[in-house]
């Protein structure tokens, strides 16, 4: 039985993944060690890693470069991929959400401009829930820092991720509406999914196990 | 100046000589194998009406096919797949051919792909044997397609092996509305477990029949789990004919000697919307992505007027060639074996010895002049390992090729 190979996500999902798969029993003290390495190999039994942006891990385990990954759903909503989805972790929780300047929070939905300029990170989700609904709304895509766009008059409202909504606050935004909302994902490459099938599922009882245990850094 | 006109638009590619080389002899090998196995080519066209062409692609599946408008403002397609315009010429020009037919085909197909790095257009070869119901035509066509990937010599092949008569047993049962059906399907096609919970836990569904549904994508392995699937689906007769109809293929591949490559499988659940009865894929473990699969499709013919059982299998070629590469059997390139090199005044001899040659050897006619110095140069570069100068006699000039 060779031991799997996992795509696990750099940035703000990082920190209680690993906590995650240490409470699994799975031994990831080289990658607390190594801030710079992207690549651990398999150690016996004990998987290897690969980091990766987030938004990169379904390319990996799609691949199969990873047998499996853990990943936002938003990620795998906004640019779906050939995985298949075999656990909902339960922690790394968000909503993506509509949000507009305080001030104009009153004339939402009603009496805002005819172009309503939207900038955001999720062009197809947003453009989805746009349609839904009947609004046509110009989608300004963007790479980051959203809640600028429509303080430095780039946008007239964001559709982004919030997590606490700290962030909406400080920047003068309040939420108008939610669009969909989610957590982290296991999920793994559907040939692996077939040929190391009892590794992965044992993978998900123990994830399993764990969830309701960690404190939630998100 | 900018060069004009430089770039490929997105999810198109090239095959330069190398590449190309390694395609023919591909088809060459597959052609000899079906022929083999008492199957003739067909070449339907590139593109037919859109009508014709969407039974595999049925509602937001529609969006994957190019489209365009003939003069009369006919909606076109460029094809998908091979089966449906096959399924129509079996249905209509070979209509009065003697049953089964048995057709195979190489070529492009096409589909709208947005992401990065995934083809728009790739090639597919594949059998339909058209006519035949039963076992062993199924037993056929995966035996058949096992054989291609052991002839291409990709390692390590493995089938699974499903039944959409099974799942739609299961579901029949349940009386879905075709939105909370599609919703299952949906999930259970791309194994998303995380979902089909979801999915499920919003119908309204008792504990036995949730349970049978949320296990179909564990059902993976040897015979044993066809046993446990007829537990889970309770004496319901359409699911056991599904699964009696999996084991005999299973005992039936047994004989072509392929028992230790089949895994039965059935959460398995093809994309195609065509399928009615078995269904399966052949992956490599290590290698991400199925190299093909198929399975029977007894609907698609009537719907060009003759209706009839039929199955089949196609292979992606671009992925066989990235397995093989993979496992290290890229096949080596050969360059020719002999440059003929015209000394000044002797072209015309130059000629007529490469011609002569070329009946037992791949020739290379030099076409800039050269001298014995640069003939040994150049065949050096190309890997050519003799060199033949032709001035007032022939001279064979051994070149050391690494």
């Amino acid at each position: 039985m060779t031991a799997l190979f996992l795509a696990l996500p750099t940035g703000r999902l990082l920190p209680e993944t690993l906590d995650r798969l240490e409470q699994a029993g799975i031994d990831v003290r080289a990658v607390r060690a190594d801030g710079r390495r992207l690549i651990f190999p398999p150690q016996g039994e004990n998987p290897g890693f690969l980091l990766v942006k987030p938004a990169d891990v379904p390319v990996y385990v799609e691949a199969g470069c990873a047998d499996a990954g853990i990943v936002g759903k938003d990620v795998l909503l906004e640019t779906p991929r050939n995985v298949c989805e075999l656990l909902d972790l339960g922690y790394g929780f968000w909503r993506l959400v509509v949000a507009v300047p305080a001030e104009k929070k009153k004339c939402w939905p009603g009496d805002l401009p005819l172009n309503l300029r939207i900038a955001t990170k999720y062009p197809r989700l947003a453009e989805t829930y746009f349609t839904r609904r009947g609004r046509a709304v110009e989608l300004i895509y963007l790479h980051g820092s959203l809640e600028l766009a429509p303080r430095a008059g780039l946008a007239d409202g964001i559709v982004d991720l919030v997590a606490t909504g700290r962030t909406l606050a400080a920047n003068g935004l309040v939420e108008v509406e939610e669009i969909t909302r989610g957590s982290a994902r296991l999920v793994a490459n559907s040939i692996s999914f077939r040929t190391k099938k009892e590794a992965l599922m044992r993978l998900v009882a123990k994830l399993e196990e764990t969830k309701g245990r960690g404190e939630g850094h998100v | 100046m900018e060069p004009a006109g430089v770039q490929l638009p997105q999810g198109v590619h090239d095959s330069g000589p190398d590449e190309a080389e390694l395609r023919r002899e591909l088809a060459d090998l597959w052609s000899r194998l079906f022929d083999r196995w008492g199957y003739r080519e067909v070449v339907p066209p590139t593109f037919e009406f859109y009508t014709t062409l969407a039974s595999g692609f049925a509602g937001q599946k529609a969006e994957r096919l190019f489209r365009f408008f003939d003069r009369q403002g006919r909606i076109l397609a460029l094809r998908p797949d091979f089966t449906t315009p096959i399924a129509r010429l079996a249905a209509t020009k070979l209509a009065d051919e003697p049953r089964p037919l048995r057709l195979w085909y190489f070529g492009s197909v096409f589909r709208v792909e947005e992401r990065h790095g995934y083809r728009s257009e790739f090639t597919q070869a594949g059998v339909e044997l058209i006519g035949a119901a039963g076992p062993a035509a199924d037993a056929e066509v995966v035996a058949l397609a096992v054989t291609a990937l052991n002839r291409a010599g990709v390692e390590g092949t493995r089938v699974s092996l499903g039944h959409t008569g099974f799942l739609r047993a299961l579901l029949a049962g349940l009386e879905l509305t075709p939105g909370e059906e599609e919703a299952v399907v949906t999930e259970l096609t791309r194994r998303n477990l995380v979902g089909l919970r979801d999915v499920l836990g919003a119908l309204n569904l008792d504990e036995k029949q949730l349970k049978a549904l949320a296990e179909l994508p564990h059902l993976f392995g040897g015979p044993e789990k066809l046993a446990a699937a007829s537990r889970l689906a309770k004496k319901n007769r359409q699911a056991e004919a599904a699964l009696d109809d999996l084991a005999t293929i299973g005992r039936l591949l047994g004989a072509y000697g392929l028992g230790e490559r089949v895994s039965f499988d059935l959460g398995l659940v093809r994309e195609l919307d065509y399928y009615t009865g078995m269904v399966f894929e052949v992956y490599v473990p290590g290698f991400g992505y199925p190299l093909g699969g198929g399975g029977r499709y007894d609907g698609l013919t009537a719907r060009f007027g003759l209706p009839g059982p039929a199955t089949g299998f196609a292979l992606g070629v671009e992925r066989v060639l990235s397995v093989r590469e993979r496992q290290g059997k890229a096949g080596c390139v050969k360059p020719p074996d002999v440059l003929v090199v015209a000394l000044p005044g002797c072209e015309g001899a130059a000629v007529r010895e490469a011609l002569r040659r070329r009946a037992e050897s791949r020739v290379e006619l030099a076409t800039d002049p050269m001298d014995e110095r640069g003939a040994v140069a150049y065949a050096r570069a190309r890997g050519i390992g003799r060199i033949v100068l032709v001035g007032n006699g022939v001279q064979e000039i051994e070149a050391a090729v690494d």
